[in-house]
This record gives structure tokens, C-alpha cells and sequence, in this order.
């Protein structure tokens, strides 16, 4: 059966290094987007083969469907501002006008430049070989160092299964991200919260929605799909919080099925979209990261180091610190994928172009101090 | 040798790749792309390199490492589409001001811009 | 005996993945494209389900594995139709016809446009 597992795992691998060069590779943008969901599930495929389910669950929620979702959402957007563009936008590969003011929007956007540095750069011949030669030299180096990993035995897994009685959960990689490593989980709930914070900064996309979602609204098919797929979800998050202690499962599992809904009841309109002023999305973005350390500074005097659960205490606190986190992963990713940012229809620019009249009645002006016209600064 | 260092092996070649491809494409969202592969690459080596014995299982640590690795990069990859639809917003494509000038001296149009070069290098 | 019946399912239900790749490969259009596609999902990810159950297993694996395969129904189902009817909100006609009805205007079915 070994034979049968090197074909298995060697066509896999073959099929993660050819997707990724189709898709870096490749001038059509649509292509690349999907192609790039396809590698999501297949390196998903591949986690489970090295025995890591908790990061297959995380990979095929987070890492294909949120990562996908926001592609296609921006990959919309830039065809969309493209379309309405229409002749006057430069487009970086066609001295022509954009093909997408021809009738036909089966395509409407062919991925750009593909190699423009390459084929600059390629005018320049030492530069290409100089390239060749490095990514050749790069990739040796790195074969033989993968191939040379010295064969001791693995030192970690001992010590954890050894300490593991003390955080209280028996699931090892819980153990490991709410206890042993508790300091990175933190951390990254940080990062999540500037993310979210760094996105509200950039012009908003809450019009956009509230747009999209009045068209979709008339989408039975999605609406019932959204509908009776969510209850569902929640209760297999809910599940799988709970279960992360002693199997498969934990916060982030949780919180990436969660976000993943989110993102399926965003896209059907169901969410109404909130503004960033919000109070209910800013509690429960920060919730995690505030819950997380509370619980740190409230031990303190009775274990002397942050982030120390008391003896006794370890099961309830991660728990709850699992809850909070779960519900602020959920909330934050769904949040950045509401928040994609809208390219402006009634742009100052386009103004002159095609004049729009502004249908929804909003009287909003977008933010034309900022937008200054290309090529005027600098 | 066992069939997971095929996988180490593999997230070595895709980090080359997202590499090559996030220095020489010129679109933002590519290059986010790349980003995003040298990323999974990276994860791949910890998983598949983890030294590991038939007894113990699985190593959780770097497990537990490509979660929160999983994680960043999905908000890292949000926050960059918003600022590369920023920059769309802004100069009406999807590439730096920096590297289209270089080509086209700015929206001059004319097939012969492909091959001139500017001289404001 | 059993395993006989179970590797038959997977075999089959191989089967209809590759036949439905095959078709996501060679299909003219869309719409018929995402014929093809339906019945990798129904019919191959079905015997594939139902080879799985054969083999020892504890029920709930078994409801499981079932409730995957309704799941996988009903997004599928789902997301077919929405690229169908946002095909034909865009304007993609179906292709119509085949080779052989080019030649010969009688087998045509209905009016062309």
C-alpha cells in the first residue's frame, strides 16, 4: 500500500505546484480568482493527508471560501469600475479601448498587465538570466534543505502529550493555542482587530451593499439556501467550540464556519449592513481581544504572570475565552468582507464622462477631496 | 524519505512561485495572489517538515501555528484588496502609478509606448 | 461481499465524476456545462456516499457522511442556478443545435435567435 500512498500524495503535491503556477501565471484574472479557490480545496486535501483536520477545517472555510469570496467581491468591483470607465481609463496591456465597452459582458475582465515587467525586463537580457539563475539556485537550496532535515525525533509532541493534563482540555492543538501558546492567540486577535480597523479607514462599502442586497433580494433559490443552511451552521459551530476541548474543533474552526455563513447571508442580502458606527459590531469585534485580556489581568493575583490560568480554573476560563473568540473571528471576518470597499459610482472624474443621475435618491457626495485626478500629484 | 516530505517539497515550490510572481506581475491583485501562496507555502513546510514518529501523532505545535497563520493571512489579504481597490479608485487602474509610467508615459495609448522606454527612470 | 458492493459504488461513483469533468472540459456552453457538473455532484458524490456507508462504521459516521451528501445537493443545486440565471441575465445565448444539424436545416429545432 506504500506505492499507492507516494501516487496519492505525489499527484497532490503535482496538483498544488501546477495550480499555483497557472494561476501566477496566467493573464486572465477570472481564471486566476477561481483557480485560486480550487487550490484552497486541494491544499485542504492535502492538510487532512498529514493528519491536520483542525487546519483542513480552517483552510477550506478560511483560506478558500472567505479568501475566494473577497477576490470575487474585489474582482467584481474592478471590472464593474472598468466597465463604466469605459474608454477613458487607461488599461495597462491594450493601447486600445477597453474591450469591455463592446457589447458583449461575458468576460469582462481580462486580467492585465501579465507581464509587462517581464516582458520590460526581458528586454534586458542579463536581468532575465540573473532572475533564471537565482529562482534556479533559490529552489536548490530549498529542495536540499527539505530533503536534509536531520531525522531526530520529534521533541514536541512528547512534551506536550506529557503536560497536557495541566490546561485542563485534552484536544492537543487547543492545549497549544489557548494555553501553552496563549501569548500568539492573543496576538492574533490583535491583528483581526487593526485589520477591521484598518479597513473601516479606507472608504466604506455599506452603500454598496445596501444596493446589492436589494437586487439579490429577489433570489428565492439563495434566500431559501441561506435560510435553512444557517441554523444548521450555527449549532455546528456552536458544536464545534465545544467539542475543540476534547476532539477536533476549537474557536477558530468555529468562528471560520461561522464566518463563512456570514458571508453566504451577505451575499444573499440578508444581513443588513451596518455602518462601522455601529456599537453591537464594534463589541463584538473587540470582544474577543478585550475577554482574552481580562481573563490574562484578573489571574494575576492569584498566579503572578499574565495569561496564567489559576489551577482548577483552566477548563471554564478557556471555554469562555473560546466563545468570546469564536464570536469575534466570525464577526471581524464577515465584517471585512461587508467592507470591501465600493469604488464610487458618482466619482467627481467619471462626473465629466458619463454623467449619472443619482438614482437612489442618496445626495451623498463621495469623498473628492481625496480622489485627486491621475497623474496630478507626484 | 516519506511521502510527506512530497509536501514539504511542494509548499517549497510554492513559495518560489508566489515569489517570482509577486516581483515580476505588475497587477496588484496578483501580487496579493503571490502573497497569499508564499504564505501557504511557508505553512506547507511546517506541517509536512515536522519531524514526526508512527506513535506520536501528529505535531500539534505547528499546527497550531498555520491556524493563526491561516487566520492573519485572510485579514492581511482583506485589508490589501480594499487598499489595491483604493488604488483603482484613485488612477483608474490596478497597478502602481510607478510601474505604468514606465510604460506607457501615462495613458498616451499609442502601440509604439509598448516599446519606448522613459526616460524619467 | 459487502466490499465487493461497496468498491462497485466507489467505482462507479468515480465513474461519474471523471464523465462529469469530461463534460465541464468538452461542453459548448454553459448551460450545458453545468448539466454535466450536476451530475458529478448528485449521482458521483451519491455511489461515492453510498460505497463509504458499506464499510464498518459507527451510525453517526454513517448520518454524516449522509447529511454531507444532502448538503453538497442542495448548495450545488443552488449555485447552479444562480450561474444559469446570471448566464442569461448577461445575455449568453445556448448553443443550439449540433454539427450535424448544420447540414441539414430540416433537423433543426425551432427558429434560430
Amino acid at each position: 500500500m506504500m506505492a499507492l500512498e507516494w501516487i496519492l500524495d505525489g499527484l497532490l503535491a503535482l496538483l498544488l505546484v501546477g495550480l499555483v503556477a497557472r494561476i501566477m501565471f496566467t493573464r486572465n484574472l477570472f481564471e486566476a480568482v477561481v483557480l485560486f479557490i480550487a487550490f484552497g480545496l486541494s491544499l485542504s486535501l492535502a492538510w487532512v493527508r498529514l493528519d491536520a483536520p483542525d487546519v483542513a477545517l480552517a483552510e477550506a472555510a478560511l483560506g478558500a471560501g472567505v479568501t475566494g469570496a473577497l477576490f470575487l467581491n474585489a474582482y467584481h468591483r474592478l471590472a464593474r469600475r472598468r466597465e463604466e470607465a469605459g474608454m477613458d481609463v487607461p488599461s495597462p496591456t491594450t493601447s486600445q479601448p477597453s474591450p469591455e465597452s463592446r457589447g458583449s459582458r461575458q468576460r469582462p475582465h481580462q486580467g492585465d498587465d501579465s507581464a509587462p515587467l517581464l516582458r520590460r525586463i526581458g528586454r534586458v537580457p542579463w536581468v532575465r538570466w540573473g532572475l533564471a539563475v537565482a529562482t534556479a539556485l533559490l529552489a536548490t537550496g530549498l529542495a536540499g534543505l527539505l530533503l536534509g532535515l536531520p531525522d531526530r525525533a520529534p521533541i514536541l509532541p512528547a512534551l506536550i502529550s506529557d503536560h497536557l493534563d495541566e490546561t485542563g482540555v485534552s484536544n492537543p492543538i487547543t492545549g497549544v493555542l489557548l494555553s501553552f501558546r496563549a501569548y500568539d492567540t492573543l496576538m492574533e486577535l490583535g491583528v483581526l482587530v487593526v485589520a477591521m480597523v484598518a479597513v473601516w479607514s479606507l472608504d466604506r462599502g455599506s452603500r454598496e451593499f445596501a444596493r446589492h442586497g436589494e437586487e439579490l433580494r429577489r433570489q428565492p433559490v439563495l434566500d431559501t439556501l441561506a435560510w435553512n443552511v444557517t441554523p444548521m451552521a450555527v449549532v455546528t459551530g456552536i458544536y464545534l467550540v465545544w467539542a475543540g476541548s476534547y476532539t477536533t474543533g476549537g474557536a477558530f474552526q468555529a468562528g471560520a464556519l461561522l464566518a463563512g455563513v456570514g458571508v453566504l447571508l451577505a451575499a444573499a442580502g440578508l444581513i443588513r449592513p451596518v455602518t462601522s458606527a455601529s456599537p453591537g459590531i464594534r463589541i463584538l469585534g473587540i470582544l474577543g481581544l478585550a475577554l482574552f485580556t481580562a481573563v490574562g489581568l484578573t489571574t494575576m493575583p492569584w498566579t503572578g504572570v499574565f495569561l496564567a490560568y489559576p489551577p482548577g480554573t483552566e477548563y471554564l476560563l478557556i471555554l469562555l475565552i473560546e466563545v468570546a473568540l469564536t464570536v469575534s473571528i466570525a464577526v471581524i471576518l464577515v465584517e471585512l468582507f461587508v467592507d470591501v470597499p465600493a469604488i464610487p459610482e458618482t466619482d467627481p472624474e467619471l462626473e465629466q464622462i458619463h454623467p449619472t443621475g443619482d438614482p437612489l435618491g442618496r445626495g451623498l457626495a463621495p469623498d473628492g477631496a481625496l480622489i485627486r485626478k491621475a497623474g496630478e500629484d507626484e | 524519505m516519506t511521502p510527506f516530505t512530497l509536501y514539504a517539497l511542494a509548499g517549497g515550490g510554492i513559495f518560489l512561485l508566489g515569489l517570482l510572481g509577486t516581483l515580476t506581475r505588475a497587477h496588484l491583485f496578483w501580487r496579493i495572489l503571490g502573497v497569499n501562496f508564499m504564505g501557504s507555502g511557508i505553512f506547507l513546510i511546517l506541517i509536512a517538515g515536522a519531524p514526526r514518529l508512527p506513535d506520536h501523532g501528529a505535531d500539534p505545535v505547528p499546527q497550531a501555528m498555520v491556524l493563526t497563520g491561516i487566520v492573519v493571512a485572510v485579514s492581511a489579504t482583506a485589508l490589501a484588496l480594499g487598499i489595491a481597490l483604493r488604488v483603482v479608485t484613485r488612477t483608474g487602474a490596478a497597478v502602481l502609478s510607478e510601474d505604468l509610467r514606465r510604460r506607457h508615459g501615462w495613458g498616451t495609448g499609442s502601440p509604439a509606448a509598448e516599446t519606448e522606454t522613459d526616460d524619467r527612470r | 461481499m459487502i466490499d465487493l458492493i461497496s468498491g462497485l459504488c466507489l467505482l462507479a461513483g468515480a465513474f461519474f465524476f471523471l464523465a462529469g469533468t469530461v463534460g465541464l472540459l468538452r461542453f459548448p456552453d454553459i448551460y450545458c456545462r453545468l448539466h454535466a457538473l450536476t451530475k458529478a455532484d448528485n449521482l458521483g458524490l451519491g455511489l461515492v456516499v453510498l460505497g463509504l456507508i458499506l464499510q464498518p462504521m459507527p451510525w453517526s459516521s454513517r448520518a454524516q457522511l449522509v447529511l454531507t451528501w444532502l448538503l453538497v445537493l442542495a448548495a450545488a443545486a443552488t449555485v447552479c442556478h444562480l450561474l444559469g440565471r446570471s448566464s442569461l441575465q448577461q445575455g449568453i445565448e445556448p448553443v443550439r443545435g449540433s454539427g450535424r444539424d448544420r447540414t441539414d436545416p430540416s433537423l433543426r429545432e425551432g427558429s434560430e435567435g
